[in-house]
């Protein structure tokens, strides 16, 4: 039975590759550890307020998408909702792995 | 005639992003209210003169409707974000804006060719395996590749408000009410970032897409605004805004360029609108951004950055034209 920590382990890991989409990268960290501790806010949303918003949401539906493919059903309004930049990409994780199902 | 005067000048500042007591010539910050994006920063200015400023955006949101994707995608929303000074003379942005707006987010997106692909292992075929991190690293390409098969090439979002856009003493004000038009593609990624991909070396520091604003506002009260002079007794105005933002990688991993155009044009400007230039305001940033050194232990991020501003932004459209350069250390 996979632990919570493999599931948080699994999640991190896909959190980092989808944000670093070839065709929309907004992750500009080098190592998931790095990134592991960095805060939401520092990914690479953009300046404008507008623009950080849409590229969240971005995110979150090509997250949602991702995690279907390996049967993960995580809603798109829980990954968008809990994007928040005072939180670290850990905490965020930790977050998801509550509110994902991990199907059989 | 359109002035052009760039002032040079080396700016070198140590951040703090919490609270620390550092030396008497940096400005202090205390966090006195931060939930999700919404925040109120306390700022001591100057502390042997007890002036402070308080730093703010605070955001609410309710959702209406909710799309086929089962997001909700129509919600209603205020705002208000902006930067308020006990000596007004010693507020480097004096501007606020709050902002009432109906969304649709998003009002549509082009779905990818694909959607399933049954290729893809099951996700307990990455946990089941000791090899910890060669999985992890598997599981981080897998993701990618996955990413960009499955990322819409376009989205367009709506929205519809009522804004006020105010200096600090709130003596220079307007009331804006309007519509706007936003879309972002990946479909120019290719073409915008070919010059950046020859000087670029590091691996995965891609395009973001292109984030495109267009909007119309009737623009009304506008007493004592920097522009009311100009407007030869009209109170009201209509405004044009058009908006851009992209960013990409440069040179190595830690490098990243953006680039920020805002500009807004008055329709029907009158003639003294016209004859002081200010029928067009733009205002264009390009900033390059270096991740120096990053340490785990202490979870701080060193950067240096050289940033390139010219124009105008509202309410009063004062010029500016800055080139700087800025180090930070973010922890």
């Amino acid at each position: 039975m996979p632990t919570e920590q493999q599931k948080v382990r699994f999640l991190k890991s896909v959190y980092f590759g989808v944000s670093d989409n070839p065709v929309d990268d907004v992750n500009p960290f080098q190592n998931i550890e790095e990134f592991s501790v960095a805060l939401v806010g520092e990914m690479r949303w953009g300046v404008d307020s507008g623009v950080r918003e849409r590229s969240k949401l971005r995110f979150a539906f090509n997250y949602n998408a991702v995690l279907k493919q390996f049967q993960i059903e995580l809603p798109i309004e829980d990954i968008f909702s809990n994007l928040r930049d005072d939180l670290s990409n850990g905490d965020v994780v930790n977050i998801w792995v509550q509110l994902a199902n991990f199907n059989n | 005639m359109y002035r052009q005067i760039i002032l040079l000048f080396l700016v070198v500042s140590l951040k703090c992003a919490m609270s620390q007591e550092a030396g008497a010539d940096s400005i202090k910050t205390f966090s006195l209210f931060q939930n999700g994006d919404s925040f109120v920063d306390l700022k001591f200015i100057d502390p042997e003169k007890g002036s402070f400023g308080v730093d703010f955006k605070l955001d609410f949101k309710r959702s209406l409707t909710t799309s086929r994707d089962d997001f909700k995608n129509l919600y209603f929303g205020l705002s208000s974000n902006g930067y308020v000074t006990v000596k007004d003379d010693q507020n480097p942005v004096n501007s606020i804006i709050s902002e009432l707006k109906l969304q649709a987010f998003p009002f549509m997106r082009v779905a990818p060719r694909k959607t399933v692909y049954a290729d893809v292992k099951h996700w307990k075929n990455f946990i089941e395996d000791s090899t910890e991190s060669k999985r992890n690293e598997e599981l981080i390409n897998e993701s990618r590749k996955l990413a960009e098969k499955v990322s819409s090439p376009f989205y367009l979002f709506l929205n519809v408000h009522a804004k006020h856009e105010t200096t600090q003493q709130f003596n220079s004000h307007d009331f804006a009410f309007g519509i706007q038009l936003s879309f972002t593609t990946s479909f120019l990624n290719s073409l915008l970032d070919f010059p950046f991909s020859l000087v670029r070396y590091g691996k995965n520091n891609n395009a973001r897409h292109l984030d495109v604003s267009m909007g119309y506002d009737y623009v009304t009260d506008m007493q004592n605004t920097g522009l009311a002079t100009l407007l030869e007794g009209e109170s009201a105005i209509n405004r044009l805004n058009f908006k851009c933002e992209w960013e990409t990688g440069i040179l190595s991993g830690r490098d990243r360029l953006i680039l920020l155009l805002d500009s807004y044009h008055f329709l029907d400007p009158s003639q003294n609108l016209k004859q002081a230039g200010k029928h067009w305001n733009t205002f264009f940033m390009a900033k390059i951004e270096h991740i120096l050194n990053q340490d785990l232990r202490t979870n701080s991020r060193t950067k240096v950055s050289i940033k390139y501003t010219n124009g105008e932004l509202p309410p009063n459209f004062v010029v500016g034209h800055v080139l700087g350069a800025g180090f930070s250390v973010e922890f």
